[in-house]
């Protein structure tokens, strides 16, 4: 373990997976709470058009990748806000539009989809000193955005158009929600890498809404499953020389897995409490509201109902039965 | 300037020299939806302290009146007002414009999917973010935590859900889900509640407990709009009726005594009754 922290490059590795671990989860349990949980798989094709940029070019790939993704992002949102019914079309024309321009301006500077595979998939050596100080910035103010403003995101995630009513800058939440999510995206690109990115953005939190109960417990889970996983998974990748990204997605899908009795045990349990009786039970005898004259009774106007030996009236959804001077609710 | 000499409603005569401007004032509105239009020279005023019911059949314009005066869907033609001042429609921004949303507490028909992996007090929390003055830069209003906190606590309070706060929203009946909706709304402190349809597939006893809440809420000054299609569990709430009809106003008054008589053959009572049935519980046999 020590001579893993002698190395310089792991020790790299290590800061720039711990940081990935823990933005991805936090702004995935917003993505998750959208419903938008391959939001993060789309805006990975769409860093790669930024990768391949930087390889045709010849510059550091990581400042483009995070420039390609957020250009993405703020075009998919915009879609999103204007377009309705051509959203779907055209988030699949900017997530393949980007992957093929990608690769294609890859084979351009002669380096071959397989010059991409460790943007792909991640890589232990390939973190900078300079991509470190970036990843560094970045995380940092995804994670302050992040938690700081989360009870306000929150409110836009869970319910959009109670949050219109309260006067909440709902669209300008949402787009800092998918531009976050888009520098996530890119600057895991060097540990988990972009096509397995989202994953950590989506299975740690699934995992945590198995384990905690409500929102703001599941973020926090989120983010304690994604540090460990990163770091477990950047420390077997290692020792067992495994490519990081996939042990890392790996290791996440394992916890997930193990989540699933504890929360089907809780969820027992809890089922069991809940079924308790409501507080004001409704009496046996519930006296109708009075009827002016009417009397319900075959002929009266309204449609009768077979209800054991006898006949209700449906009055306004109701059903009620003549008792004595007045009707009675069945 | 805005609030300049108005009365705040014929009806109630003028109380005092300081006339409070009606909280809403809809003039000759007309709302278009997919180019269909949905609601034509519709009028109407929501007084201070006046609960004000708002009826028709399904597909008269109810649900879009409320959601063209919240804000949630642009209208074509007219004006509204909102406690005296112009409302802001979407993208636009004017100083002397309503900016003051957290005074109308919004009660939806229908509960957004996305809250059912939230906890009740989470859902409820959200309605006392209302009370943030700064909203965007939200950093400083972790100060204000312990006052969300007592709101809440005294929301929830109010609806009878306090034992349920801990509880996941997707856990909880059909009945306490609506009064969670309640709760959050009530949890802004509002002067004026919105509501649509809240007892739609609410038990009897549970229409008596969101009755008496908004009971409450009327008895503390607050005015209620709330869309009803029977009126009879709030009616003694309820000091005047609006009925809409194919997007018009065809009545403006006291709550009509037999609402079947009033809307005649338009009332759909045997769909409906089914449709309120397969809501209920094993109470109903007996």
């Amino acid at each position: 373990m020590i001579e893993l922290l002698n190395l310089a490059f792991m020790r790299r590795a290590l800061v720039a997976a711990a940081l990935a671990g823990l933005t991805a989860p936090a702004i995935g349990t917003y993505i998750v709470q959208r419903r938008l949980s391959l939001l993060g798989d789309g805006l990975g094709h769409v860093a790669i058009a930024g990768v391949g940029l930087a390889l045709a070019t010849g510059s550091a790939p990581l400042p483009w990748a995070v420039g390609a993704c957020v250009g993405g992002a703020a075009l998919i949102e915009l879609l999103r806000q204007r377009g309705r019914a051509s959203g779907d079309i055209g988030l699949a024309i900017l997530f393949y539009g980007g992957l093929a321009a990608g690769v294609l301006l890859a084979s351009l500077a002669g380096q071959g989809a397989g010059g991409l595979q460790s943007y792909l998939f991640g890589s232990l050596v390939t973190v900078s000193p300079g991509d470190l100080k970036l990843v560094v910035a970045l995380a940092a103010v995804v994670l302050v955005v992040a938690l700081g403003w989360s009870a306000p995101l929150f409110a836009v995630c869970a319910d959009e158009d109670y949050a219109k009513t309260l006067g909440l800058p709902v669209k300008l939440y949402n787009f800092v929600i998918v531009v976050l999510a888009a520098v996530t995206v890119a600057t895991a690109m060097r540990t988990v890498g972009l096509l397995l990115v989202s994953a950590l953005m989506v299975v740690p939190v699934a995992a945590a809404q198995n384990l905690c109960r409500g929102f703001f417990a599941s973020l926090a889970g989120a983010m304690g499953l994604g540090l460990v996983v990163s770091l477990g998974g950047v420390v077997t990748s290692y020792y067992a020389d495994l490519a990081p990204g996939a042990t890392i997605v790996l290791l996440a899908i394992a916890v997930f897995v193990l989540s699933w009795p504890v929360s089907a045990w809780t969820h027992r349990r809890r089922h069991r409490r809940l079924d308790d009786p409501d507080p004001r039970p409704i009496p046996h005898h519930w006296a109708a509201e009075s009827h002016q004259d009417h009397v319900h009774g075959p002929g009266c106007g309204h449609p009768a109902v077979e209800h054991g030996d006898h006949l209700d009236y449906l009055h306004f959804g109701h059903r009620h039965v003549p008792h004595g001077d007045h009707h009675d609710e069945h | 300037m805005l609030l300049s000499g108005r009365t705040a409603d014929p009806a109630a005569g003028e109380t005092d020299g300081d006339s409070t401007p009606d909280l809403v004032e809809i003039q000759d509105l007309g709302v278009s939806l997919d180019g269909l239009p949905v609601l034509r020279q519709v009028w109407l005023t929501v007084p201070a302290g006046q609960a004000v019911a708002l009826l028709g059949n399904n597909g008269s314009g109810k649900t879009t009146l409320v959601r063209a005066l919240l804000g949630l869907t642009p209208h074509q033609a007219g004006a509204i007002r909102l406690f005296g001042a112009p409302a802001v429609r979407s993208g636009m921004s004017r100083r002397d414009g309503f900016h003051s949303w957290w005074r109308i507490g919004y009660v939806p028909q229908q509960v957004a999917i996305s809250l059912h992996a939230t906890t009740l007090a989470e859902v409820v929390r959200t309605g006392a973010l209302a009370h943030r003055h700064d909203a965007v830069w939200g950093v400083t209003s972790w100060l204000h935590r312990r006052h969300a906190r007592q709101v809440v606590a005294q929301a929830l309070d109010q609806v009878g859900l306090t034992a349920q706060a801990k509880e996941l929203f997707i856990h909880l009946s059909g009945g306490q889900q609506r009064r969670a909706l309640i709760a959050r709304a009530l949890a802004q402190q509002p002067d004026l509640l919105v509501l649509d349809e809240p007892l739609a597939g609410v038990d009897l006893a549970h229409q008596g407990l969101i009755r008496d809440v908004l009971a409450g809420f009327r008895e503390r000054g607050g005015a209620i709009l709330v869309v009803l299609h029977e009126t009879e569990a709030l009616a003694p709430l309820i000091d005047r009726a609006v009925v809409l009809r194919d997007g018009r106003v065809v009545h403006d008054g006291p709550l009509p005594t037999d609402p079947e008589t009033h809307w005649g053959h338009e009332l759909e009572a045997p769909p409906r009754a089914a449709g309120l049935m397969t809501g209920l519980g094993p109470h109903w046999e007996r």
